[in-house]
């Protein structure tokens, strides 16, 4: 068990100002091999991983079994060869444990058909059924980011062996506040069937392959399957309203910005800080992020709700009325990520937005 | 596979009670070792539900259920409503199990529970000193199939051979139980809709009945004293309401109660895989139960509570944050009391292995069914997952591992009302 010990204190220093974006930001490098259906796949020796979001050592094909839709979600279901994963408590690190009866690695997203905006923070299950409707696993499974799989929901599996099966999955109802457009959607749970289809042949094209760079600070670039979304959230510079720049906390790009007149802030301009991953851009969610005014008279600490809008897509927020005075540079804020992303990880995103520090934020930047 | 062991005898019977059925009741009638007692009708208390005066209780004062139950969720067969000869038919029958079992454990307990369904079929509503709404899924996340079947009849005793017994006679398929001639039986009118079986307790601990059952890690160590699959004793005294405090208390209806009954499959591994028991402490208690080492084994040593404390019920939040998992005990204390500080639950969950999957048959009796949706909606912890590092279903105490199947609500009436009653509480 690995173990990761760092623990963010509220309240402590502001340090690592970093205004504006990293370079490479908003660009993925390509992938290694030949532009099939690829992802990547842990190395499990994973020593001398850099500490910061790098290339993993293999990438591994996998197959698109299906879509469905049900009320407000669109749903896939895509299978691979099991694989290592890494779980995250608190700044604690771990490997999943694979088993010899794991059969595959089963990945589902969901996400808005009208939007193509996919879905942090749902519930998601999935139960496989054999040919006769037998239940062979039912299981809660949770969400990953991959370099090449994007933002989606997976678990491995154990199967009866190769056959024909369904797979039934099911979103709850989403609990995190969502807003404007997305006000009264994704309320109601729904789930689909997929077809899925275990064959010697298929789990035979489930071949790994090394990447060039492997070990180097980077990403692959997130594979395109059908309407599928990535996940990725726009360029900070296609983001709404005036930023406040773009900070990095432990290879995290944490970008800002206000928003006036608007319903999110009521009559207050409304912080937002959107998180993403470098190069990808996917949603880094299930944080907790707090703002630190710094005024004349002393300090005023804030907690950002996590919500989902249609316009800011998954984001942190609060109403700031003391706004335009940051943005004029008068009011000094920090951002303080008391809870790094409580998301699991594929390989070479593990060692990255787990101890993160607290940024200040330079709106001149 | 089945030896001569009081083990492997116990799990013959509980496969028998799974199986149902005439050759199931005669091979447990060919392994019965001991005489039922035999009833007395005139020593049967007025609440169909009163059973805990009438098992017996551990060392620390928890009643123990039976061992077997039978589930019969039944229709009436008929459009409309049922005659009173068939009210007569159907109460004489159940007369007949009362003079041929004794009212207890050694004998039999059943009880007649009907769904806001079945008073459907009357003209005027329930009156409102009865809270039965029909059954409705209680979280984001379920899409439970809703039993609306007319009534449920439970059926218990330690003896598998009684349950399937006076299953068969009330259906008509037997005319003697335990010597007793059925003067009448309900098989006429009545057809069994789910026929579910579950086991608890009694010297029949959960690890005997996994074998071969989906949902239950092989690796699993479950705890030899554990009644429950999950490794943990639940329904402790102390977090129970009185039968008492469950029994409506005026109106037509006073002295019954309302049942809710769930039907809720266990998936096990990750529970026994992926955490070790530290981490299955701090989801089935709290994180201090965890931290402080509270739980022995199977939880015994917990006496008759579970040692929640109002320090571990409040600032959830802050919890969730520092130690990542909330506790479902932890959780459901919160909602479990009334204003006087009454425990407001009866539990009286026993678990299954129905067509081979881990499940839980989860009766629990309150004085009205919103009480229930009131502490289970509780169970979701919605305001504890304003911590980042809880999750819909993850790090929420237990609610990674339970997929509710069913979900039904009945009205438990007193026993001179038991036998078709209207919504004005007569007998038709």
């Amino acid at each position: 068990m690995r173990r990761r010990t760092y623990l963010a204190t509220v309240g402590a220093t502001l340090t690592g100002a970093v205004a504006g974006c990293a370079s490479g930001d908003d660009g993925g490098r390509e992938g290694n091999a030949d532009g099939t259906e690829e992802r990547t796949e842990h190395d499990e020796e994973h020593s001398g991983a850099p500490d910061r979001v790098y290339v993993p050592e293999h990438a591994t094909a996998m197959t698109m079994e299906g879509m469905g839709g049900d009320g407000d979600f669109q749903f896939s279901v895509m299978i691979s060869s099991p694989e290592l994963f890494f779980l995250v408590e608190g700044t604690d690190v771990r490997e999943s444990i694979l088993f010899d009866d794991h059969s595959v690695h089963v990945m589902a997203s969901v996400w808005d058909p009208e939007t193509g905006v996919a879905l942090p923070e749902t519930g998601m299950s999935v139960e496989m059924l054999d040919a006769d409707g037998r239940t062979v696993t039912q299981e809660v499974i949770y969400p990953m980011l991959s370099q090449r799989m994007g933002f989606h929901y997976g678990a491995n599996v154990a199967l009866d062996g190769y056959g024909e099966y369904t797979a039934r999955v099911s979103v709850g109802g989403m609990e995190i506040e969502r807003t404007r457009g997305f006000a009264d959607r994704f309320d109601d749970p729904a789930s689909v069937d997929v077809p899925v289809s275990f064959t010697e042949a298929k789990a035979e094209k489930f071949t790994e392959s090394n990447p060039a760079d492997a070990g180097e600070h980077g990403a692959l670039s997130p594979m395109e399957m059908g309407m599928r979304p990535t996940g990725a959230l726009p360029k900070a510079a296609d983001m709404p309203g005036t930023a406040l720049g773009t900070t990095t906390s432990d290879d995290a790009r944490l970008h800002m910005g206000v928003l006036t007149d608007t319903a999110l802030g009521g009559d207050d301009p409304y912080l937002y800080v959107s998180p993403r991953t470098p190069y990808n851009r996917f949603p880094l969610p299930n944080m907790l992020l707090r703002a630190v005014l710094h005024t004349g008279d002393g300090r005023r600490e804030l907690e950002l709700t996590r919500r989902l809008d249609d316009d800011l897509n998954y984001h942190y927020g609060v109403s700031l009325p003391e706004a335009p005075a940051v943005l004029a540079g008068e009011i000094g804020l920090g951002i303080v990520p008391s809870v790094s992303p409580q998301v699991t990880r594929h390989a070479g995103y593990e060692t990255a937005f787990v101890e993160m520090d607290p940024v200040t934020v330079d709106p001149s930047g | 596979m089945f030896g001569t062991s009081d083990g492997s005898r116990r799990e013959f019977m509980r496969a028998a009670v799974a199986i149902g059925g005439a050759g199931a009741l005669s091979a447990c009638m060919e392994r019965a070792q001991e005489p039922v007692p035999p009833g007395d009708r005139g020593a049967l208390p007025t609440r169909q539900y009163a059973w805990v005066d009438h098992v017996p209780e551990d060392e620390h004062g928890n009643f123990r259920l039976p061992r077997h139950h039978v589930f019969l969720y039944s229709n009436y067969e008929e459009d409309g409503t049922p005659s009173a000869d068939e009210a007569d038919r159907l109460e004489t029958a159940l007369r007949s199990l009362e003079r041929a079992y004794q009212w207890s454990n050694q004998g039999l307990l059943f009880s007649l529970g009907y769904s806001p369904s079945y008073f459907e079929r009357f003209d005027r509503s329930l009156p409102s000193s009865v809270d039965l709404p029909a059954p409705r899924r209680l979280s984001d996340f379920e899409e439970p199939d809703l039993d609306e079947q007319d009534l449920l009849l439970q059926l218990a005793s330690d003896s598998a051979e009684v349950v399937l017994a006076a299953e068969e006679a009330v259906l008509g398929a037997r005319d003697e139980v335990n010597t007793v001639e059925m003067e009448a039986d309900a098989g006429d009118f009545l057809t069994v809709d789910e026929r579910r079986t579950g086991f608890i307790s009694g010297g029949m601990p959960a690890e005997k009945a996994t074998e071969g059952v989906e949902g239950i890690p092989t690796e699993a160590n479950i705890p030899e004293q554990s009644p429950l699959f999950m490794g943990f004793k639940g329904g402790f005294a102390d977090n129970q309401a009185s039968e008492d405090h469950i029994a409506i208390e005026e109106g037509p209806f006073a002295e019954a109660t309302t049942k809710h009954v769930s039907n809720i499959r266990q998936r096990l591994q990750d529970w026994y895989i992926e955490q070790d028991f530290e981490d299955r402490v701090a989801e089935m208690f709290s994180a201090t139960h965890a931290k402080e080492e509270m739980v022995e084994g199977a939880g015994l040593n917990l006496g008759d509570g579970s040692g929640i404390t109002d320090a571990m019920t409040t600032d959830l939040v802050e919890t969730a944050n520092e130690y990542g998992r909330v506790g479902h005990a932890q959780k459901n204390a919160r909602f479990n009391r009334d204003a006087d500080g009454n425990v407001i639950l009866h539990r009286r969950h026993v678990e299954s292995t129905d067509n081979g999957y881990a499940s839980l048959h989860f009766p629990s009796l309150q004085r009205e069914i919103s009480q229930f949706e009131r502490v289970r909606v509780g169970m979701n912890g919605d305001d504890v997952r304003e911590s980042p590092r809880i999750r819909q279903r993850v790090n929420n105490g237990i609610l990674e591992y339970i997929f509710t199947l069913h979900r039904g609500n009945f009205l438990v009436p007193a026993r001179s009302q038991r036998s078709f009653p209207t919504p004005a509480g007569e007998v038709v």
